[in-house]
């Protein structure tokens, strides 16, 4: 092929393509699959629902952390900050003071986001393993600033009432609600990360994976992208928290700041699932079904599996389970990659 | 005034336990810019070791201290080797997961195990025994002891990575390890004797932290943040910094205890906070 | 005193190959230069005789043994000695503890701290000094000297000239005569012809991964050398 190396690819009849035929397969069997689930609850138990809830509410969090850990390489350990803010956020908002469901919920999340900024501000002077550890301390302190606050129970059970944050719906009605919206963080998270990654912020996340350096020199600027980045994903925990303690109905401080069930669990989904795929959280969130199916109520054993499995595949299969089934074939179920389409080769 | 000063003392002497504990972090980090995240779950399984033995066979933590560093050396070496080698790299990423999933597992097996109760090592009468000082002020023999045994173990392992030939080895690992090949030093092996170093001390680390207060299985966590906080605070890859930061997070405990009761922890981490925008580098800033 | 033996050998980094079909014999007690442009494969070749390249195909032997997968750490302490490009000194390590640590293996020969700082005469008021403070021509001569600490059968050196004050690369060069003659294998890595010429007994010239020439600088023109350095045609 002749053309130098300033030839842009449209001037030698190549295009860039994102979506290929497995992608477009891939993007529509996930949409029919949450069309399906969205038209479902009314075939499913109770009990069901309360496991699809938690399901569709890890799958938020696994795809925000491996936005942030797998795309923008930040190892956090803190995602717990964002969940246990947004435990109190809706508390304060839908049981003390009345303010709607959903309002309250996306509330939550806001206060997730603007806390973010400051956090943010101090993690990001941190780097690798530093990091993981400041993201842990930070959330130690919110955790512990919570705890000294009296209006927020100073520690105290926390419950949400039929009278106050539930006034008006029926137990079956707000099953439902809490249902549809937590499918809405799952499925939602999932295509906001593919959204992020075919938007510019992701061309920069991808020149910031490979060279912080060489990104930084090219024009991005690396500290603002990450910023962006920890803010867009403490909003979503923040959605997924508020969620996740109104459909527990109550807030205590240790299982709203709980490293174990906010990071831990998450971060174990995305590891065997597969860091750095959109696939890999969808995959993680289905062996984190099998794991708990098998265990039922033994959390400890739980965790115990969990870990065990992610640290043999953090060291023998980096990419996780998706990463196995694309050493066979690329298999892009979500249109995310740039690929360069030379003329003739459709 | 002397409560104040009372406070400031025991937060000295609280310093102690933390630049003991922090000790191999420190160690590991300046060797291979590794951070083990499991680090405190590993004192605290070190302290249901020696419950478990004092509670079987009767053997004092004391006399199980000795077996507990040796074996947790060994141990250390051999998952150095076996386990965190494999993560070495230009992506701390593996590492982080390694450790953390590690710590988690520990700690979940020890909830197995030992239950939620809370436990405290019995090491004796030196628990209750103090040394008046005027003003008031009592320093207790254990507190002091670890004070002491922290900084004997750090001018120990100053004076093994200065003079010995394992210490230079180790430091021009440290440097260069590409380059400390090339003088037919095993860099492996170094990794590996770091982190033996490391959870040899950690063991230490968890008999005091066992005696001086009572600790459950998810204790572990809370220490590591500590132990980080006094590497950080100190300057990262310098072990005097690491006594020093131990002490100033020590003191910060203490002291914001006496002034409003149960807002020690908080006020160690603010005051972490506080060094990490002020001086990203340590209060020493060992290094540029 | 060592003999080299490297036949067929393909190395290079990753998905790039350095060097192609190599053969090369390098006789005992012997001083070889090995030259050629940048990007020749000169540096890959001294690596790849200290295990720091992946081999593909191809053998390396000293004195018979073939190296084989052996790791970098154990060729040092079978006498393989290597000044890497750039000196690569332990930064942080005073030039007393570079030099000691270049005794890591504990190979018995002639050579001590004593013997090192007597043939280096400069870097002797240094000692205590920090390794990231010295000069350039300091630094080359700590690191020359930390090789010989391990008292090497072989001794290997990339590019000592690069970058330094003529007469200070006389001094090395002049000290390294000295090795030689008390019977070490030395082969140097040179850009600087005149340099290796006028050091060397025998010299090879390297192009695009493979020798093109090789013989006594004696009975070499300097217009072939010239010619095999830079790519044109030898008739």
């Amino acid at each position: 092929m002749t053309g130098g190396d300033t030839t842009a690819p449209g001037s030698i009849g190549a295009r860039i393509e994102r979506s290929s035929t497995t992608s477009r397969i891939g993007l529509t069997g996930f949409v029919l699959l949450v069309i399906l689930l969205a038209v479902a609850p009314g075939f499913f138990s109770a009990q069901t629902k309360i496991t699809l809830i938690g399901i569709f509410t890890y799958l938020a969090l696994a795809q925000m952390w491996n936005l942030l850990a797998g795309y923008a390489g930040l190892v956090s350990i803190g995602q717990q900050a964002f969940v246990g803010v947004a435990a109190y956020a809706v508390f304060v908002l839908a049981e003390r003071n009345g303010v709607p469901l959903l309002i309250a919920v996306l509330g939550a999340g806001l206060v997730a986001a603007v806390l973010a900024v400051p956090s943010g501000a101090v993690a990001l002077r941190l780097h690798g393993g530093y990091f993981a550890v400041g993201s842990w301390v930070l959330a130690e302190v919110f955790r512990l600033a919570t705890l000294r606050i009296d209006a927020l129970g100073a520690g105290d059970i926390q419950s949400f009432s039929a009278a106050s944050a539930f006034s008006g719906l029926s137990i079956d009605q707000r099953q439902n609600l809490l249902y549809w919206s937590a499918l809405a963080l799952g499925a939602g998270g999932t295509l906001l990360v593919v959204a992020i990654l075919r938007s510019r912020v992701g061309l920069a996340l991808k020149a910031v994976a490979d060279d912080e350096g060489a990104a930084q020199a090219l024009g991005v600027d690396v500290w603002r992208v990450k910023l962006a980045v920890w803010i867009v994903a403490a909003f979503w925990c923040g959605l997924a928290g508020a969620v996740i303690h109104l459909s527990a109905s109550t807030v205590t401080n240790d299982n709203a700041f709980s490293v174990a069930d906010w990071t831990a669990t998450v971060i174990f989904i995305v590891v065997v699932g597969g860091v750095s795929s959109v696939s890999g959280p969808v995959l993680g969130v289905g062996v984190y079904w099998i794991v708990t199916e098998v265990f039922e109520d033994a959390t400890t054993w739980r965790l115990i599996v969990l870990g065990v499995l992610a640290v043999i595949v953090a060291v023998a299969q980096p990419r996780g389970i998706f990463g196995l089934v694309e050493r066979r074939r690329r298999l892009p179920l979500f249109p995310v990659r740039r690929r360069l389409v030379a003329p003739g080769r459709e | 005034m002397s409560d104040l000063l009372n406070a400031v003392i025991q937060g000295i002497l609280l310093g102690g336990l933390y630049a003991l504990f922090a000790t191999g972090l420190s160690l590991a980090f300046g060797v291979m810019r590794f951070v083990n995240l499991a680090h405190g779950d590993l004192a605290i399984l070190a302290a249901y070791l020696m419950l478990s033995s004092s509670a079987t066979i009767g053997m004092s933590p004391w006399l199980a201290l000795p077996i507990v560093v040796i074996g947790g050396a060994a141990v250390g070496y051999a998952t150095q080797r076996a386990l965190f080698n494999r993560t070495l790299g230009r992506d701390p990423m593996p590492g982080i997961l390694v450790t953390f999933g590690l710590g988690i597992v520990i700690q979940n097996l020890l909830l197995e195990r030992y239950s939620f109760t809370q436990q405290r090592l019995d090491v004796g009468s030196i628990v209750t025994e103090s040394i008046s000082l005027p003003g008031g002020i009592s320093v207790g023999l254990l507190p002091l002891l670890i004070l002491v045994v922290a900084t004997v173990l750090l001018v120990a392992l100053e004076l093994v990575l200065r003079f010995t030939r394992f210490g230079r080895a180790l430091r021009a690992t440290a440097d260069d390890a590409r380059t400390a090949q090339l003088v037919g030093i095993d860099d492996r092996r170094m990794y590996g004797a770091a982190m033996a170093i490391a959870f040899g001390t950690v063991a230490v680390a968890g008999l005091f932290v066992g005696s001086r207060t009572s600790f459950g299985p998810a204790a572990g966590p809370t220490l590591l943040l500590f132990g980080f906080e006094a590497v950080v605070i100190g300057g990262l890859g310098s072990l005097w910094g690491t006594l020093l930061g131990g002490i100033v997070l020590g003191v910060s405990q203490t002291v914001a205890n006496e002034l409003s009761i149960g807002w020690d922890l908080l006020a160690g981490h603010l005051a972490f906070l506080a060094v990490l925008l002020l001086r990203p580098n340590g209060i020493l800033q060992a290094r540029s | 005193m060592s003999h080299i033996s490297i036949e067929g050998l393909n190395a290079g980094y990753g998905q790039f190959q350095a060097l192609f079909d190599l053969d090369l014999e390098v006789l005992a007690g012997s001083r070889t230069a090995i030259i050629g442009a940048n990007g020749a494969g000169k540096s890959t070749l001294l690596r790849s005789i200290v295990g720091q390249v992946d081999i593909r195909s191809g053998s390396i032997r000293i004195d018979g043994r073939d190296l084989g997968a052996s790791r970098t750490h154990r060729r040092a302490g079978a006498g393989v000695a290597l000044v890497p490009e750039g000196r690569h000194l332990f930064a942080t390590l005073t030039v007393r503890d570079n030099l000691l640590v270049g005794a890591h293996t504990r190979r018995p020969g002639p050579w001590n701290l004593d013997a090192v700082l007597d043939t280096f005469p400069l870097i002797r008021p240094l000692v205590g000094r920090r390794a990231d403070g010295l000069s350039g021509g300091e630094k080359q001569a700590v690191a020359i000297g930390r090789a010989l600490m391990s008292n090497p059968n072989v001794l290997l050196l990339d590019e000592v000239s690069l970058g330094l004050a003529p007469v200070i690369v006389g001094d090395l060069y002049a000290a390294i005569a000295d090795v030689a003659d008390a019977g070490t294998t030395v082969v140097v890595v040179e850009q600087d012809i005149i340099q290796a010429t006028a050091f060397a007994d025998v010299v090879h010239c390297l192009l695009e991964g493979r020798v093109v020439l090789s013989g006594p600088p004696g009975e070499l023109e300097l217009d072939d050398i010239r010619n095999a350095y830079f790519g044109v045609a030898v008739s």
